[in-house]
């Protein structure tokens, strides 16, 4: 609006975040993802306008064109909040936050089928921060920036549990916590929590990490605090940040601002949880930024072999000038990291791309939608990281900002 | 710096003007008509011989000539219903003569005659502009409000979230939100604080409204994208009083009172405007599956959802009133109007949903009151023939509260929440965190309008406009909140300057004219000042090709700043960005009308073309933290429109009227390329969803004079009816057609039936809305009020 620079501080104050058009970059790959039949690939794609989203199948992942003109499901009143979309297998669930519903529907044939919807009010805030799979049919849902949660049975569609997690008197009075993480360690649940003064309305950059019971969701513990990175997991509901490899399980943190935590100057980087335990293991920390410059990453998917795909925000302190920027500036690489070897494996041989966090991964490929602003259209490439080959794929049309997502159905 | 180098041109331009002015001093004449009954008689015609000059008299009677030449005039006044009258007059070098005239009735009341004076009204449609006038007389009895009377009119589109009371978008030729602007009087409504809208003002109230599309005249002294409404009020008559009631469907109850007195001696004034409105607005709620409507409730045990066939709003009461009263004089040398005014309005509004109706609230209210001190001064001859200032100030001061504390929530259209107070959740309200959020709303007002008539060919108008709006937000259940805690303060100054020719015996009439914005905030008491300077301009021009046809045009740059919520957050649900640039467009206006009198036949035709182009343009998208799902503002790329409309209209004596008017717009996306690329974006050149592009309106009226054998009473009866076409909510030509939810096309019929008494002095209106019972949608499928009935009664007198 005026004349004069732009203030940096009111540009970073409070994590925000452009929804709609945007959110719908969110992807169901922050929970587990559970065992999948084998058989017929199937994939679809979702994309998000600031006015109507839409639903469509894929015949093709690597060839042809990819557009929403005219084909797809209209999923504008069904899908409203991006960030709640769930999927798992040819399931689609979300929490409708106006309407006070959970709903469960299935994409079949390019066709998107109401399975059930349920009446949801278990939560006050119906804005998902998190979920996690327990079970194959057991899926736990939780509020963004709170410590509100929901078990759900997926198959019965009922409402199993609810609540807010009771911290006892885990926590000094005047704090709350909210969850970032949460991995189910069998009759317990391993915790990644942010922890918040409500009197000086600050949050500590800690990464605390605490444990509950499981089915009982009680016996609140903290187990540790670390200060090596911010909080483990992600802010927002769809944001890939874990996965199981030999044993453990690998859990990266968020500290991006905007996108994330908003904590700049901590490094970006994986914790370890072996599995059946409640703690991070003192003895790992694969710290991404210290390789990158400094760089912050998010998530994308898992390739397999403790090989993460993630996208790299290449000198955002210098690039982003104002908020959209985090969108719409060409400074994002895709780079495929070891948790293993601790090292930045492959930078994946594209131009800085604009903000984009799709793939799928089928037989051992990862299939990719890259948003190159100079090329004619967002198109999917394979990569295969036995043979090191990047090979280019369907042409995707549309696409704004955000980045069509990319599902796997079976 | 840009400020004052506007303001030293403006007062040098006003300099020459005067100097000029000095040089051509001659002789006038002014004075006015009026009736011994009723007061002053608009419209009158006044012809001067053997110049054969013509004028007619303003809304109040007042006439005047000016640049005479001294020597020996003969003037004759005529008007309709009155006796012909003439006078021999002398005048002298440098004479400024008053000259009064009482008309006495006519003994054949000439009541079938044509009427071949031009009302105000057609004047104004007229002018180079592309404007609606709308004159409220027709609707005065009924039980409507201003955005009601509005909707008939071509090109102007409201779209209203529920019934009495409720949030609405003004849209105009496809240009809607926040890009259009409201005033009374001249004077933006936004300087009235938060309580004066469109929604409940009484038609009553007004005299006249004009709808300015795409191209405002520099008097309206503000910032708009896509248009202008003003509303020309009733006052400053030299006796008259309106007291009218009407309760209705719903529990509807509405009063309006407004009276006008001047002491004819000591020429003290006294006006009053006043209303009240009250509505439970319980209509019914549908299940319509047409358009993918269900009334959703938990089943019993609470596994799924039952659908009601319908419901009705339980939680959506609206109370609203309003009072003006203005003190002063009236007719003195140094003043034709000056007065002071204070007024009072006061705003109880129980929310039953949010942005869709898929989200009911049950206990969220929204409360607002203000008090508006103003004073208005207005002289015709200031030093000179020829100029004339009216001045105007206000200062608003208005609070607002917005209270959500129930510990029940989500809301079903059973009237029941899902949830009980849960000891959980003891900070869970129904919109976030339980909040009472308090708004101080400040804004203050200086503005000067100066005309200058240098001769009937030239006229020059002066706008300057100063606005200092400032706000302050606190949440009184967690007072140290910051996001909350904001003060911030926007100043803004326009300054318009308009030239006006006319030639050929005003055939063709030119306007040019230029703006000035200039714009300084602070988002908060802490953070420095900043200041930005815009400049827009256009023209209108008209010419009357014959008596009856006539060609228009029209042009704007225009700008509108961004305003104090988009900048800085309401610090409830929409944050604010600090980043926005003014958004602007280029909007052309091409029209033609006409207009042929025969015997008792009257018809008129009215049609345009107009186009739009929207750059920067401001929208609102959902956006989230932490804290909560919010709104804010940031610019796009904008659209294009383009599009056209008609009216068509015939009377027949005081008989009948017919109306019908259809318009269509084409608002495409206008951002070619996806930021940040040089790909062509999916939507580019697509029509917008989510807006109404096609609609049009019939309104018959029949009416007979002097029935049941009495004299002096009438008995009308009124039909409308109102189209929408289908249209989607989301992009159309994206998504297969079969999965897609549109908003069915609407057909809404209301009728009235008026009987007045003693020359319109009491009149009885019994008035049924949405007759067939249709099940209409407005914004985001939020369902209209359906069959409604209403009985007004009225008052109405011009003299005592």
């Amino acid at each position: 609006m005026f004349n004069k620079t732009k203030n940096r501080s009111l540009l970073l104050a409070g994590a925000l975040f452009v929804a709609a058009s945007i959110t719908a970059c969110s992807k169901s790959k922050g929970g587990d993802t559970g065992p999948t039949p084998e058989g017929k690939p199937e994939f679809a794609i979702h994309y998000s306008t600031s006015k109507g989203s839409y639903l469509l199948p894929i015949r093709d992942l690597m060839s042809g064109v990819i557009t929403p003109v005219g084909t797809g499901t209209d999923v504008t009143n069904i899908f409203t909040w991006g960030e709640n979309i769930i999927q798992k297998g040819k399931y689609f669930y979300t929490v409708e936050p106006n309407g006070g519903k959970f709903g469960k529907y299935s994409f079949e044939n390019g066709v998107l089928q109401t399975i059930k919807e349920i009446p949801f009010s278990a939560m006050s805030y119906l804005y998902l921060g998190w979920h996690t799979w327990i079970d194959s049919k057991t899926l736990m849902i939780g509020g963004r920036g709170n410590s509100e949660y929901a078990v759900i049975d997926v198959d019965n569609m009922t409402i199993i549990k609810s609540g807010v997690f009771d911290t006892g008197k885990e926590l000094p009075k005047d704090h709350t916590l909210s969850v970032n993480s949460i991995t189910p360690q069998g009759g317990k649940i391993f915790m990644g929590i942010m922890v918040r003064n409500s009197i000086t309305k600050l949050t500590y950059d800690t990464a605390y990490t605490a444990s509950i019971d499981y089915p009982g969701l009680n016996n609140f513990k903290i187990t540790g605090k670390d200060t090596r990175s911010a909080p483990l997991g992600a802010l927002r509901n769809g944001y890939f940040h874990k996965f199981n490899d030999q044993g453990n399980t690998y859990v990266l943190t968020h500290p991006m601002p905007m996108l994330g935590g908003n904590k700049p100057n901590m490094p970006t980087g994986f914790y370890r949880i072996k599995d059946g335990t409640t703690v991070v293991d003192p003895g790992y920390f694969f710290n991404i930024s210290a390789l990158s410059q400094g760089d912050n990453q998010l998530g994308v998917e898992y390739l397999g072999n403790g090989k993460a795909l993630l996208i790299n925000a290449r000198d955002a302190k210098n690039v982003v000038q104002e908020k959209d920027d985090w969108w719409y500036k060409s400074m994002w690489e895709y780079i495929v990291v070891d948790v293993h070897s601790q090292k930045i494996v492959r930078k994946l041989d594209f131009p800085p791309l604009l903000n984009s966090r799709s793939a799928v991964v089928h037989n051992g490929k990862v299939y990719i939608a890259v948003n190159d602003a100079k090329a004619d259209a967002i198109y999917i490439w394979e990569y295969d990281s036995n043979t090191d080959k990047l090979t280019k794929g369907a042409k995707v049309e549309g696409g704004d900002g955000d980045t069509p997502v990319l599902y796997k159905l079976n | 710096m840009q400020i004052k180098k506007i303001l030293l041109t403006g007062a040098l331009c006003v300099c020459i003007f005067c100097g000029q002015a000095q040089k051509l001093i001659k002789s006038s004449i002014k004075g006015q008509v009026s009736d011994e009954q009723r007061g002053g008689i608009p419209f009158a015609t006044i012809r001067l011989l053997p110049v054969n000059k013509t004028v007619a008299t303003d809304q109040q009677g007042n006439y005047q000539f000016l640049d005479l030449s001294p020597g020996a005039y003969t003037i004759q006044i005529s008007v309709v219903g009155f006796k012909k009258t003439e006078q021999k007059i002398v005048l002298k070098e440098s004479e400024a003569r008053a000259l009064n005239f009482s008309l006495k009735g006519s003994q054949n009341e000439l009541k079938d005659v044509a009427i071949n004076g031009k009302t105000k009204a057609t004047k104004i449609k007229e002018s180079g502009y592309a404007v609606n006038v709308i004159e409220t007389k027709q609707y005065a009895n009924t039980n409507s409000d201003i955005n009601q009377v509005l909707s008939r009119s071509t090109g102007v589109k409201i779209r209203e979230q529920g019934g009495l009371g409720s949030d609405y978008s003004f849209s105009i030729n496809g240009l809607s939100g926040n890009h259009v602007k409201f005033f009374i009087d001249g004077i933006p409504l936004e300087s009235y604080g938060s309580g004066m809208s469109f929604n409940n003002i009484p038609i009553n109230i007004a005299e006249r409204i004009e709808v300015y599309k795409g191209v405002v005249p520099p008097y309206l002294g503000s910032d708009a994208l896509g248009g202008a409404v003003n509303i020309v009020t009733n006052r400053d008559r030299g006796k008259s009083l309106d007291v009218s009631y009407s309760y209705g469907s719903f529990n509807t109850h509405r009063t309006a009172v407004s009276g006008s007195y001047t002491h004819p001696k000591s020429g003290i004034k006294i006006n009053v405007n006043s209303y009240y409105n009250y509505s439970d607005n319980s209509y019914k709620m549908r299940s319509y599956p047409k358009a993918n409507v269900y009334l959703q409730v938990p089943s019993k045990d609470k596994s799924g959802f039952d659908t009601l066939s319908s419901a009705k709003r339980f939680h959506n009461d609206y109370q609203s009133y309003m009072g003006q009263v203005e003190l002063g004089v009236a007719d003195k040398k140094w003043a034709d109007i000056a007065v002071f005014g204070l007024t009072y309005n006061n705003v109880k509004n129980e929310r039953q949903t949010g942005a869709t109706q898929e989200k009911i609230y049950g206990n969220v209210d929204a409360n607002s009151h203000s008090i508006v001190p103003s004073f208005r001064y207005r002289k015709n001859r200031i030093l000179v023939d020829g100029l004339s200032a009216t001045v105007f100030a206000n200062m608003s001061i208005s609070k607002e509260v917005r209270t959500d504390t129930s510990s029940f929530f989500s809301y079903r259209w059973n009237g029941k929440p899902d949830e009980l107070p849960n000891p959980k959740y003891p900070n869970r309200g129904e919109m976030g965190n339980k909040s009472i959020l308090h708004y101080n709303n400040n804004n203050a007002l200086v503005q000067l309008n100066l005309n200058y008539q240098l001769s009937e060919q030239h006229l020059f108008n002066l706008n300057y406009n100063l606005n200092s709006a400032s706000r302050e937000g606190y949440d009184e259940i967690d007072p140290y909140n910051q996001t909350y805690n904001k003060t911030n303060r926007v100043n803004k100054t326009v300054l318009g300057l308009n030239y006006q020719q006319n030639f050929f015996n005003n055939k063709l009439t030119n306007s040019f004219f230029g703006k000035y914005f200039g714009f300084s905030g602070r988002p908060d008491a802490n953070k420095p000042t900043e200041t930005a300077a815009y400049y827009g301009y256009g023209l209108a021009s008209t010419y009357k090709i014959t008596e009856e046809l006539g060609i228009k045009a029209s042009y704007e740059h225009a700008y509108r700043l961004p305003g104090m919520v988009e900048l800085f957050g309401n610090g409830l649900d929409v944050i604010g960005n600090s980043e926005l640039k003014p958004e602007n467009s280029d909007n052309f206006n091409l029209g033609l009308f006409f207009g042929k009198t025969i015997g008792k036949h009257r018809f008129s035709a009215d049609g345009s073309v107009f186009y739009r182009n929207a750059k920067d343009y401001i929208i609102s998208r959902p956006y989230s933290n932490s804290q909560g799902a919010y709104s804010e503002s940031a610019n796009e790329g904008g659209i294009k429109i383009k599009g056209a409309d008609f009216e068509l209209k015939y009377t027949y004596s005081d008989l009948l009227s017919a109306l019908v008017n259809m318009s269509y717009y084409d608002a495409v996306d206008r951002e070619r390329y996806v930021k940040g690329t040089n790909r062509e974006k999916i939507t580019y050149g697509s029509r917008t969803p989510n807006e109404p592009w096609l609609y049009g309106n019939t309104d018959v009226s029949l009416g007979k004079s002097n029935v049941f054998g009495k004299k002096g009473n009438r008995l009308q009866f009124n039909w409308y009816m109102q189209f929408v076409n289908d249209y989607s909510l989301s992009w159309s030509k994206l998504g297969d057609a079969k999965t897609k939810d549109y908003i069915p096309a609407q057909w809404i019929q209301n009728i009235a039936l008026t009987y007045s008494l003693n020359n319109g002095r009491y009149n009885i209106t019994g008035e049924a809305r949405n007759l067939t019972d249709q099940i209409a949608y407005d914004v985001f499928k939020q369902q209209k009020p359906g069959r409604a009935f209403f009985l007004k009664l009225r008052y109405n007198i011009s003299s005592f």
